[in-house]
């Protein structure tokens, strides 16, 4: 039987993890990189037994976790699945994370999962029941989680809300923190056409207690303007990079992940992005220490 | 009229699945009033994780009838019977059933028992683990006592028996492809799998062994299920069989 108490130890630091891909498994055992922590998707070790837990397992007794869900449907207008909860519950119960996220989105209607993160108007009511989800959410996992900003092509005319009011009114009425995906905000203000550095500049900085890096693929509309897609099947561009760095600057110091979920390229290449983080992350450090 | 806000999520979600993907109404953007391009991303992402989902479960389906045909079977399919949940470890078990049925892979008869295997293999995957009983444990039964004996079976074990070749058309698939060697006609074929370990065994077994397993499973006694076994099948052989399943570590525990 494995320990957990030691697992309780280590909490996430602040520093750049990767999203842990089955691809990867056998080169970080044998390797044991110097990296901060991984993050896994809950919904890929639901199964009974099996490989995904036998390495999912060693590799959590020599590094922190995260666990991020996919299909809670959070924003979903209708009740939460509560099967789906408990299995989420099981996992985290399993793995002892250190942080566990989910996404201000929706992926279930009716009785079916599109497997997709959609999205939602931004109005007293959408705010209210998506208020009512976290608090299941929190209450059945007995702890805080962190909501995600998404990415959207789209906007609904029945929104009267800004999203970042949006989430700072979540945060006040459940007491959740927030992962703030700062590709999802370059894409989405790229989409929206809205000054990413202004949506920044308006977040709670003082709730996220994680952040999210990724790459995105790149479309065009109709009317001929630039789409941007989360693909998340890529490095960052830099402009993403250097939103990073203002978000850094501004004093947040959190656990830091490159998302690489599709296309998934060698560990030794994944590995150069988290490195690529860190510095950031490591370069403000020594700013404030000199600064003292 | 805007829609009532409770009828968004309906028409939003009834659009991403439909043929024909009209732009629900209530959404706009700031440069396409009517945003075709951007809604078709989300029914895009819907379809493509799930065809990419069903072309990562069942590779030698795909394989058998080529990867265009297959992203177009398997696009059908999610529109007839979309998941249920977000737990998508489940989503494709009822493809085999779909493919039995699915009028334009009639001529490929062996395809659904393909796809039976396919997904036996990954119900075995993601089973619970259990240590299978060692040689030397198994050596401790009474030998007196070996006819009454009666044996739990790993939770990961499944079986399946087929008109077909199924488990030679498999290994041709996961090798180089080459059915040619094949004799579709020359009966079908039993199989065994399960995952003792790590890795997921898939073995060809005798004619009768699978009722056999299955009986061994339903608790009754190694000298029932082979009497069993021998009215089908006068030539079943107990001990070929039987060392078959301890070698593959079926066994998890006995009592007698």
């Amino acid at each position: 039987m494995t320990d957990i108490s030691s697992w309780l130890e280590k909490p996430i630091p602040a520093r750049a993890g990767v999203g842990l891909k089955p691809e990867h498994f056998a080169a970080i055992l044998e390797t044991l990189p110097d990296i901060g922590w991984f993050e896994v998707h809950a919904e890929n070790y639901m199964g009974a037994g099996g490989p995904p837990h036998h390495y999912l397992s060693r590799i959590r007794e020599h590094y922190p976790l995260s666990v991020h869900g996919v299909g809670l449907s959070i924003g979903g207008e209708g009740r939460l699945d509560t099967d789906h909860l408990a299995r989420v519950k099981k996992v985290v119960d399993r793995y002892q994370p250190g942080l566990f996220s989910e996404h201000l989105a929706w992926s279930s209607h009716d009785d079916v999962f599109y497997n997709d993160l959609l999205p939602l108007p931004y109005n007293e009511e959408t705010l209210a029941t998506v208020v009512a989800h976290i608090d299941q959410v929190q209450d059945a996992i007995g702890r805080q989680m962190l909501l995600e900003n998404p990415a959207t092509y789209v906007v609904y005319k029945s929104s009267d809300m800004e999203e970042v009011d949006f989430l700072r009114e979540v945060v006040a009425r459940t007491g959740c923190g927030l992962l703030l995906d700062v590709n999802n905000v370059f894409v989405a203000g790229t989409n929206h056409d809205y000054s990413p550095q202004a949506y920044l500049d308006a977040f709670p900085m003082e709730h996220v207690g994680e952040i999210h890096l990724a790459g995105h693929a790149e479309s065009v509309d109709d009317a001929g303007k630039a789409v941007l897609i989360d693909a998340h099947d890529r490095a960052l561009v830099d402009q993403v990079w250097a939103l990073f760095e203002r978000v850094v600057s501004k004093g947040v110091r959190v656990p830091t992940l490159i998302e690489w979920d599709n296309d998934v390229p060698e560990w030794e290449r994944l590995f150069e992005e988290a490195k690529k983080a860190d510095k950031i992350l490591e370069a403000a450090h020594r700013d404030v220490a000199i600064a003292v | 009229m805007s829609p009532l806000p409770s009828d968004m999520e309906e028409s939003f979600a009834r659009s991403l699945l439909d043929q024909e993907g009209v732009v629900p109404d209530g959404l706009t953007s700031y440069s396409e009033p009517v945003p075709q391009t951007r809604f078709n991303i989300y029914r895009n992402n819907v379809h493509v994780s799930l065809i990419d989902m069903m072309a990562a479960k069942f590779p030698v389906v795909l394989k058998l009838v080529g990867e265009e045909f297959f992203r177009g079977l398997a696009r059908v399919y999610i529109r007839a019977e979309p998941p249920k949940s977000a737990l998508t470890l489940e989503y494709g078990a009822g493809f085999p059933g779909f493919l039995e049925d699915f009028e334009h892979v009639q001529d490929v008869p062996y395809l659904a028992d393909v796809a039976r295997l396919e997904w036996l293999r990954l119900e075995a995957y993601n089973a619970a683990d259990r240590e299978p009983l060692s040689p030397e444990e198994l050596a401790l039964i009474d030998h007196d006592r070996l006819g009454e004996t009666r044996f739990q079976l790993h939770p990961s074990l499944r079986t399946l028996r087929s008109d077909y070749p199924v488990m030679s058309i498999w290994e041709a698939n996961m090798q180089d492809g080459d059915l040619s060697e094949i004799d579709m006609a020359g009966g079908g074929e039993e199989v065994l799998i399960v995952r003792p370990g790590l890795d997921v065994e898939i073995l060809k077994m005798p004619s009768a062994s699978c009722d056999f397993v299955r009986d061994l499973g339903s608790g009754i006694s190694l000298h029932e299920a082979n009497a069993r076994a021998l009215d089908a099948n006068e030539g079943f052989d107990l001990q070929l069989v039987l060392s078959g399943l301890i070698r593959c570590g079926v066994f998890t525990g006995f009592s007698n």
